[in-house]
């Protein structure tokens, strides 16, 4: 149905027209705001090295400030590396006292003689003579304390109890080591009487004992009881054996628990100059190396008393395991000293650069046979690694410092012209960060473009300044030290320093001497890893000026995607001048070479606005520039860098202007489109 | 499938017809009241300044598109129900003239003006019902109909001044807008978008040589489904364009980021089912009789579009009745048309009657032109088997 209908509508439409209907098109015509800024003096701070000062009726002057050259004065505070070695000997080794106790029975004596029927265990009976009733090799076994050693000192008793019934006679036997002839010690007794004990003694210096021991009795005689005795088969003739007072020159025993070494070591530093009481360590550490040759576990503890993290003394722990036969064993261990704080005036707190250390060395028992001699020893070497302190506190020292330094200045970057400053300041500040004092004697200053250089002259530079200590500021942690400072002031009368400023210097020349603590006051100071000695420069000139053609240049990365529809536009710079100063703008469009694409526009005047009685402008002065835009040939897909130059000229151009605070130039781009509507 | 619905219709009729009437009516119109025709077939295409002058000169303060398309098939028992499925387009659109003049000119042109771009609203909806009708009273009718929404699109602007400074050196602009709209392609009147539900009531009465007919229908809604887009904005913004703090470090990332700054004053589209109420029509119609005079009748007769027309539609129309055709011819003013003649001419064949009718019937005064209608009508009508 509709297509009927749509049908009879074309009809009717047809037979009404006089044209064919056509689709329309017109053009529109749209003006809209790009972007927009405002500039005034104070955005050249984002420059970092110009501030402006406020003065009197916002009239405004330029400070320019520059680091001249800064010294660290870290060198002072370098303690260099030292190493200690300590070579301990064993002087002794020390031994517990060998018992042993060796007994014969009575029940063993009747058995051996075959007189246990006649002479029953519990009867009472007369015990007859029995000569020669013990000929025997006894073993005695001493290997569970020492398989072998060489005594330097020792003494071997040998206790013997008749506890037997009867007495006995001719007593002959001899100690010796198993399968040896040499006796240790020979025992000759004509009697020993029932219920007594004889003891004999043999001192071992020298001799060698092992630690399976024989015992030879050569004869005893059982005399005999004339009366009725009771028979106790559990009676005995007792051996006692002890070896005391042991100290070996070497063995293979089990040894005990013992210190070898105790000792206090001082360490005085090499510093040159400098008497420091006290450090905090920034970096650096110590090390420990250990050798040793002794067959057993040995550990040592160092400390250092002196150097404290928290207030706990500086501890390690060296630990070195057995050393083979015939070898050594050796380890190292590396502590980070960061953070300890030193106390550098020794044991008792009456000197400087001094640390004191305590070492300990022991055995410790491993519970098995080893070889100890005295022949043994253990080395031990603290080394101190270039201790680099975070903060030092004492007497800094004398020193002298020369110093040429070169400083580029950028004051004046992208000037080009000239201009004519009424009232000119020069100052050279520098700044103390020590606690200690200090002279800088400025020798020499020279400003330098391409084309020549100046030397100041004048008598600015004839004395020497004096700059007292800093001041330390325990309470921040940001800022440690309130700095004192002394100003060297460079001004037209005792100085050419205008003529160095209006050279328009790139760099500047200073040749300086400081000498630390020339008084030489042995006053205690101190001294922050990363502070020293600062100068800078400061140059203020109050804003009224001449400028003539002051040119200023500068080059931006150009990044845009220009939409097509915008090929054919064009561009309102809406300029808005408070400033006394007419500009002329050029802008380049440069590729990624920097090579000239097009020039977008020459000679666009951006007028001055115009001064009043009062010497201020009251009136900005509006500019409307316009900037055609063609892009259809795509050169802005080819653009990388945009060019600005600005040309600056003071109106009027014979006298000086000052500027104001509050002066603004405000910019407003304004992009003006034309747009074709097709339907 | 109009086929099968149109075959559903006539086995209703074969089953309870006696005295049925089986209708059809397509209707379509496309109305503005700013631009006649003389002014639309002079286009050569390019509208130069004087053409825009004039396009501009002919436009008031408040201006309207409007758009109709209905057709519908009817089957009407004797008994008085009736069954009818009806596809709906309407499309209309009012705007101002700073809207028109800022989309002819662009602000170039305009700045230092305040530009009320509001009232500015275009919708556009297509629906598909069913309705089954009865009388509840002698001069009571009352419909009810199950809706299939096909396509709905909603711009309304309670808000949006602009203005452009001298120079361009900024622009402020106030912007109170919202916008829904589903998938706005078609394929057939199942295609379900939304359902919904209407009501109409209508109230005829005849009496001697009086009738009179008033009616309110489209009363109800539409319930878009979660596919419906919304997106609303209420801003205020001065742009003066981009804030450079480092003119020499310009660069497309400072563009970008005021863009997105530009853009999130947007709310972000939200997906999500949105209930419409679907613009009630009221009408009324006054006919009377009369005698020993050439015409047989006059009629007068409103139509209002509740949320469409800024003012209702009225109209009169004298009628002249001859044996098997009828003629009536008349004048309208209001709704969303500019003044103009309508005609009706209807004939009948023995059980059928054929109707054209337009309410642009200023055809060969192409000055008075302003829009285009035509609608035509069939009914037949099934008379009792003798037996």
């Amino acid at each position: 149905m509709y297509k009927y209908l749509f049908g009879i509508l074309a009809l009717i439409l047809i037979s009404a027209c006089k044209h064919e209907l056509e689709k329309p098109s017109w053009t529109t015509q749209w003006v809209a705001p790009l972007a927009h800024s405002s500039l005034s003096i104070h955005q050249l701070q984002q420059d970092s090295i110009v501030s402006w000062d406020t003065l009197e009726n916002n009239s405004l002057q330029l400070v320019y400030h520059q680091e001249l050259f800064k010294i660290a004065m870290d060198s002072l505070l370098n303690i260099p590396g030292k190493s200690k070695t300590k070579n301990v000997k064993l002087d002794s080794i020390s031994f517990a006292d060998i018992q042993i106790n060796y007994p014969t029975t009575l029940g063993s004596i009747m058995t051996d003689l075959g007189a246990t029927v006649f002479l029953p265990d519990g009867a009472q009976a007369i015990i007859p003579p029995y000569p020669n009733v013990l000929k025997d090799t006894l073993p005695i076994d001493a290997s569970v304390y020492f398989e072998e050693m060489t005594l330097n000192e020792g003494i071997l008793t040998v206790s013997l109890h008749n506890g037997l019934p009867s007495d006995l006679a001719n007593i002959n036997m001899v100690l010796c080591n198993a399968g040896s002839n040499s006796e240790i010690i020979q025992i000759t007794l004509p009697m020993l009487p029932t219920g007594s004990t004889h003891q004999e003694s043999v001192d071992l210096t020298g001799k060698t004992l092992y630690g399976e021991l024989e015992v030879k009795i050569i004869n005893v005689d059982m005399v005999g009881t004339a009366n009725m005795v009771f028979i106790d088969y559990e009676d005995a003739l007792t051996a006692d054996i002890l070896i005391s007072n042991i100290v070996p020159f070497e063995g293979i025993a089990i040894f005990p628990d013992q210190q070898i070494f105790n000792e206090d070591t001082v360490v005085a530093f090499d510093i040159e100059n400098a008497w420091l009481t006290e450090a905090l360590v920034h970096s650096g550490g110590v090390s420990v190396l250990g050798t040793s040759t002794i067959q057993d576990t040995i550990k040592i503890s160092y400390s250092i008393p002196s150097a404290t993290l928290n207030g706990i003394p500086f501890e390690l722990y060296l630990e070195l395991p057995p050393a083979p036969v015939g070898g050594s064993v050796s380890d190292e261990l590396f502590f980070d000293f960061s953070g300890y704080h030193l106390d550098l005036t020794g044991k008792y707190g009456d000197t400087v650069n001094t640390i004191y250390t305590n070492s300990t060395g022991w055995i410790d028992s491993s519970g098995v046979l080893t070889h100890i001699s005295l022949e043994d020893s253990i080395f031990f070497t603290l080394s101190v690694h270039d201790i680099k302190p975070a903060f030092a506190r004492g007497y800094m020292g004398e020193d002298t410092i020369k110093g040429n330094e070169s400083t580029i200045l950028d004051l004046f970057d992208g000037f080009q012209g000239s201009f004519d400053i009424e009232q000119l300041h020069v100052a050279i500040s520098t700044e103390n960060h020590i606690g200690a004092t200090a002279s800088i004697q400025i020798e020499e200053i020279i400003a330098i473009n391409n084309s020549q250089s100046i030397h100041l002259t004048g008598t600015a530079l004839n004395e020497s300044l004096n700059i007292d200590p800093a001041i330390e500021n325990p309470q921040s942690s940001t800022l440690p030290v309130h700095p004192t400072f002394n100003i060297l002031d460079l001004n037209q009368s005792n100085s050419n320093i205008n003529e160095l400023v209006e050279l328009q210097p790139e760099k500047i020349n200073i040749v300086y001497e400081l000498l630390l603590n020339p008084d030489q006051n042995n006053q205690e100071g101190f001294l922050y890893k990363g502070y020293g000695f600062s100068s800078d420069i400061e140059i203020s000139m109050p804003l009224s000026l001449i400028a003539e053609n002051i040119v200023l240049i500068d080059t931006t990365i150009f990044e845009f995607n220009i939409p097509e529809e915008l090929n054919n536009s064009s561009f309102t710079l809406l300029v808005e001048n408070g400033f006394p100063l007419s500009a002329n703008l050029k802008f380049q469009l440069l590729d990624e070479n920097m090579q000239l694409l097009e020039n977008l526009d020459e000679n666009t005047i951006i007028e001055a606005a115009s001064i009043g009685q009062n010497g201020r402008v009251t009136n900005p002065l509006k500019t409307e520039v316009f900037f055609p835009f063609n892009n259809s040939n795509g050169l802005f897909e080819h653009a990388r860098n945009i060019s600005f130059e600005v040309t600056f000229n003071t109106e009027p151009t014979d006298q000086h202007v000052r500027i104001f605070s509050d002066y603004m130039m405000k910019l407003t781009l304004i992009a003006n489109h034309t747009q074709n509507i097709n339907h | 499938m109009s086929r099968f619905i149109f075959i559903l219709l006539l086995g209703f009729q074969s089953v309870f017809a006696q005295e049925s009437i089986f209708s059809c009516q397509v209707e379509m119109g496309l109305f503005n009241t700013a631009f006649n025709s003389k002014t639309i077939l002079n286009n050569n295409g390019f509208l130069d300044a004087s053409h825009k002058a004039h396009l501009l000169q002919q436009l008031e303060s408040e201006n309207h598109l409007f758009f109709q398309g209905e057709n519908g098939l009817r089957y009407t028992n004797k008994k008085g129900w009736n069954i009818a499925l009806q596809h709906k387009h309407v499309g209309y659109s009012s705007y101002t003239k700073d809207l028109a003049q800022l989309a002819l000119y662009g602000n170039a042109t305009l700045t230092g003006e305040n530009l009320s771009l509001a009232p500015f609203n275009t919708s556009y909806y297509s629906y598909s019902e069913l309705s089954i009708g009865f009388f509840f009273h002698k001069y009571l009718h009352l419909t009810t109909s199950a809706i299939v929404g096909h396509q709905f699109a909603s711009i309304q602007a309670n808000t949006a001044d602009f203005y452009t400074a001298e120079n361009g050196s900024y622009i402020d602009y106030d912007l109170s807008l919202e916008v829904h709209y589903t998938d706005t392609s078609f394929d057939n009147i199942f295609e379900n978008r939304g359902l919904g539900a209407a009501l109409g009531l209508y109230y005829e009465q005849e009496k001697e040589d009086v009738l009179i007919r008033l009616s309110a229908s489209n009363i109800g809604f539409i319930s878009w489904d979660k596919g419906c887009t919304h997106i609303y904005i209420d801003t205020a913004y001065h742009f003066e364009g981009i804030v450079l703090n480092d003119l020499l470090n310009f660069n497309q990332d400072i563009v970008e980021n005021e863009i997105d700054a530009l853009e999130g004053q947007i709310n972000s589209p939200v997906q999500e089912s949105y209930t419409w109420k679907i613009p009630i029509l009221l009408r009324g119609y006054y006919e009377q009789k009369l005698h020993n005079n050439h015409f047989t009748a006059v009629s007068f007769g409103t139509e209002h579009r509740l949320g469409i027309y800024p003012s209702p539609r009225l109209y009169a129309d004298l009628h002249h009745e001859r044996k098997k055709s009828h003629w009536s011819f008349g004048y309208h003013f209001g709704g969303m048309q500019r003044p103009g003649i309508q005609l009706s001419y209807a004939v009948q064949f023995k059980q059928t009657k054929f109707r054209l009718f337009t309410q642009q019937a200023n055809l060969f005064l192409p000055e008075e032109i302003y829009g285009l209608h035509i609608g035509i009508g069939i009914k037949k009508v099934f008379l009792p088997k003798e037996n």
